[in-house]
């Protein structure tokens, strides 16, 4: 079960580039990264009413690229540069740090381990669903139904990070958690709501 | 020639991930009582327990009940919250702190803490068992510990601030401009494709800081 290798926009990798040349002293980054050593990968938002009607991610809209930063001492950091109003627009966003940027690039060697991955290939993507409380890494299959999932931590409503599910699996257990955004969103009272966060 | 001056200020602050659908509240005062007193035996089911009005019980039994599980403050005008509740001295003000406001209390130790506020430009519409809801917004809390800018003249959009998410990343953070955190975090500027929509598109408009909180060392532990 190979990952495609998916290369980000130039404009995006570029970004990147020159984002890694800042992290260290001396000259900046000349070389373009190699695909293993960024593993760029899109970013998609998905709509709450597609999950709710049960229509699926088919109109997950693609944001973002990341791109896998590591330095010399071993920090490790995803780095976010989001598409703009114009396709070829590209923008530095945000750039995450922690155990979760070394465990995406340890993830794909568990991947090819997996059984119920091996009769397709899948393109790596990230699928960030905020009012849901979901994260997840998406293996997009050629057809949506085959796709599988993996959460990341943290993880509520049925989900267990580092496990792998199937489409319907996920998305039954996504309408489960817009089930749970709704009853958070019922007001208590009209006092000081606007200072309510979850 | 003449070199840049960064100046860097990174609090050490762990921020624990939220351990239910709507406990950033909870790990928010946690997580800040730990940094201010490293002794601290709050727990996340301990804040959501002593904070929640009316009582939802003991939330470390049943985490995951509607009573515990739910949206709740850091602090408000009437005294509730997690901040209180953890006795971190708190005060709020609307809106996002200006930034050499906010590169003052790094420098002093503090950490700030935000309410985010996600709009969506076409109400959600759920329907549940029969009923049609429309939810217009939902909040979330996050911490800034720490900064950096490399100029003479720190503006929102040269300073990068280091953000400490409880749903985001466990025990990471992420950094961005300012400007990027107070108007646009994890909305990327803003489509999400919705075919419902008339023109196709469930624009998040909206997703904007709307409270700074101020916090300071613990009080009568």
């Amino acid at each position: 079960m190979p990952i495609k290798e998916v290369f980000a926009p130039g404009q995006s990798a570029e970004l990147f580039k020159n984002w890694s040349s800042k992290q260290k002293k001396g000259r900046p980054r000349k070389r373009p990264h190699a695909y293993e050593e960024s593993i760029p990968h899109k970013v998609f938002h998905a709509g709450l009413n597609d999950i709710i009607s049960g229509k699926g991610l088919e109109n997950a809209q693609l944001v973002a690229w990341r791109h896998l930063h590591a330095d010399a001492k071993g920090n490790h950091a995803l780095v976010e540069i989001k598409i703009g109003e114009k396709e070829d627009e590209h923008v530095l966003q945000e750039a995450h740090f922690g155990p979760m940027a070394l465990e995406h690039k340890l993830l794909l060697s568990k991947l090819k381990e997996l059984e119920k991955l091996k009769n397709e290939d899948f393109e790596l993507a990230y699928l960030r669903i905020f009012a849901l409380r979901i994260n997840t890494i998406w293996l997009r299959a050629d057809q949506r139904e085959n796709d599988f999932f993996i959460p990341i931590a943290p993880c509520f409503n049925g989900f267990v990070a580092g496990e792998l599910y199937s489409s319907p699996d996920f998305l039954k257990l996504a309408q489960g958690a817009a089930q749970r955004f709704y009853q958070n969103s019922q007001p208590r009272s009209l006092e000081d709501d606007d200072l309510k966060g979850g | 020639m003449a070199t840049k001056k960064v100046k860097k200020n990174v609090l050490d602050f762990t921020m624990q991930p939220q351990q239910q659908f709507a406990w950033c509240w909870t790990a928010v005062g946690t997580s800040c009582a730990h940094f201010y007193d490293p002794e601290s035996q709050w727990t996340q089911c301990k804040v959501a327990s002593a904070s929640i009005e009316p009582s939802p019980g003991n939330c470390c039994d049943d985490p995951e009940s509607l009573a515990c599980d739910t949206p709740w403050y850091l602090i408000t005008t009437n005294n509730q919250g997690s901040f209180v509740t953890t006795h971190i001295p708190s005060s709020f003000v609307i809106g996002a702190l200006p930034v050499h406001k906010l590169m003052a209390e790094i420098d002093q130790g503090r950490l700030v803490a935000f309410k985010l506020e996600i709009t969506l430009e076409h109400v959600l519409d759920f329907n549940i068992d029969g009923h049609e809801i429309k939810i217009p917004k939902f909040g979330h809390f996050v911490v800034i510990a720490g900064y950096e800018s490399s100029m003479a003249s720190p503006n929102d959009q040269n300073v990068m601030v280091y953000v400490h998410d409880p749903f985001s990343l466990e025990k990471g953070y992420s950094t961005m401009t300012y400007e990027v955190f107070q108007t646009n975090y994890k909305c990327h500027g803003g489509v999400v494709a919705d075919a419902n929509s008339t023109n196709g598109i469930d624009s998040v408009t909206g997703c904007i800081v709307t409270h700074s909180f101020f916090t300071s060392p613990l009080q009568n532990t």
